[in-house]
């Protein structure tokens, strides 16, 4: 029994019925010929490649079938060259691998192995998994902080799975804090998982902060305060590593000068502009990054701390900070401190397009 | 040539050696070279359409062949161009 394939094209100009028609008198044609017919293919409309009679698209068909002998391919060429509504066709014998490769394609074997969804499926089976051991990891911490057993082992086998996802960057931040982490108290663990929102808030925070890696120590040490803040903090799914949590929450209790009295202030207002804890000062025309260290070291850490001195007072400070700062005119950094306390900043921007570099013009 | 270990090159020695050839055909043991698969075919064919040659490719002397013809019967059946810019 040989196998053949025949492929042709089907003049578009036609009807739908006078096309289909044609490729079934094709089939008949092979069918009272004494062929079985494996398959019969529409391909549909297509576009050709290159101009046939002035004609840029076709319909293709497929006919696969089989015949003891191969007589009835001279007659069924014949009559395809003779049929002005076929432009082009095309027969040809398969050989084993081509029947197989048919039939595989037919059963839908033959394909991408679409790397796509399996990425979806480790995305799903991570953000499933962690989203469970999220919720379980926030029942534990909620209802009885002692209960670390299962997840903490949960949150163990996360790290590995998460950290090997996440972006390379992160990844190597984070190998090292899981080393050193896993060493310590266990209770960290949970807090990793329940960080997603932390995380969201300062994930800038932690690649600015690389000082993070060192106060991890101190993590440990506020290990109860920590649980303290994931109760009250609410739990998202976690996406990232949680190791960045660990850094994140150290960075941020650090960073600060009382870390119970910071994270509270977290939770009130998570997701406000935090760089290292505190008001991002550059955003008052006049101030920028040197000076915002400098009134940062002289202990204003937000809006409302700034707009309560006088001009004459931040000057003082601006002054302590160094002389290159002896020029500025701090008239209205106090106002705008306020509007930015106040959260208007819409008015703050009206302020600043009057100002010229901080001064009134 | 004595090559030493204090010889300092402009540029790496190695540049052009990392990339070790071979007929995907044979590696993956793909058996049939599918006509009507324009998609698959114009791996092996240059931004004019035309064939590209084995050494470019890497296939081996048989597959080449079967690409080759595969190539020839889809351009027949309008499936590839036979000559053309921006191919690809």
């Amino acid at each position: 029994m040989n196998q053949y394939e025949v492929t042709f094209i089907v003049d578009p100009v036609l009807s739908g019925d006078e096309i289909k028609m044609a490729a079934e008198t094709y089939r008949d044609l092979l069918k009272d010929e004494g062929c079985t017919i494996v398959s019969f293919d529409d391909l549909g409309l297509k576009q050709l490649a290159y101009t046939i009679k002035k004609r840029n698209s076709g319909v293709y068909y497929t006919i696969e079938f089989n015949t003891p002998e191969g007589l009835v391919i001279p007659k069924l060429e014949l009559s395809l060259r003779r049929d002005e509504r076929i432009v082009r066709f095309l027969s040809v014998k398969l050989d084993k691998y081509g029947i197989k490769y048919n039939e595989d394609k037919r059963n839908g074997l033959i394909g991408k192995k679409e790397p796509k969804k399996k990425d979806e499926k480790d995305n799903k089976k991570n953000s499933g998994a962690s989203a469970k051991k999220a919720a379980p990891a926030k029942d534990a911490a909620k209802s009885a902080p002692a209960k670390d057993a299962p997840v903490k082992e949960a949150a163990k086998d996360s790290p590995a799975k998460e950290v090997a996802k996440d972006a390379p960057v992160k990844a190597e931040e984070t190998t090292k804090l899981t080393e050193t982490v896993t060493e310590k108290a266990p209770v960290v663990e949970t807090v990793k998982e329940t960080k997603a929102e932390e995380v969201k808030v300062t994930e800038k925070v932690v690649e600015k902060t690389e000082e993070a890696a060192p106060k991890v120590t101190p993590v440990e040490t506020k290990g109860e305060e920590e649980k303290v803040v994931t109760d009250k903090l609410v739990t998202e799914k976690v996406v990232e590593a949680p190791a960045e949590a660990t850094k994140v929450e150290a960075a941020a209790p650090v960073v600060a000068a009382a870390p119970v009295e910071v994270i509270k202030e977290k939770v009130e207002k998570p997701a406000f502009d935090v760089t290292d804890g505190g008001d991002n000062f550059t955003k008052i025309e006049g101030v920028g990054p040197k000076t915002h260290q400098v009134l940062r070291d002289a202990g204003l850490k937000r809006y409302r701390d700034l707009a309560a001195l006088s001009k004459d007072e931040i000057k003082a400070i601006l002054e302590k900070g160094g002389s290159q700062f002896n020029g500025f005119d701090t008239t209205t950094w106090s106002q705008q401190a306020q509007l930015a306390e106040d959260g208007k900043w819409d008015e703050l921007k009206l302020l600043q397009d009057k100002l010229d570099g901080g001064k009134l013009v | 040539m004595a090559s030493r270990d204090d010889i300092k090159f402009l540029s790496n020695p190695n540049i052009g050696q990392a990339k070790k050839k071979y007929c995907r055909f044979r590696k993956f043991g793909i058996k049939h070279i599918d006509y009507k698969d324009p998609d698959f075919l114009a791996q092996f064919v240059n931004e004019q359409g035309k064939i590209l040659p084995r050494r470019i490719t890497g296939n081996s002397l048989k597959y080449q062949k079967k690409v080759a013809i595969a190539i020839k019967r889809a351009r027949h059946l309008a499936y590839m161009p036979y000559v053309t810019d921006l191919f690809k």
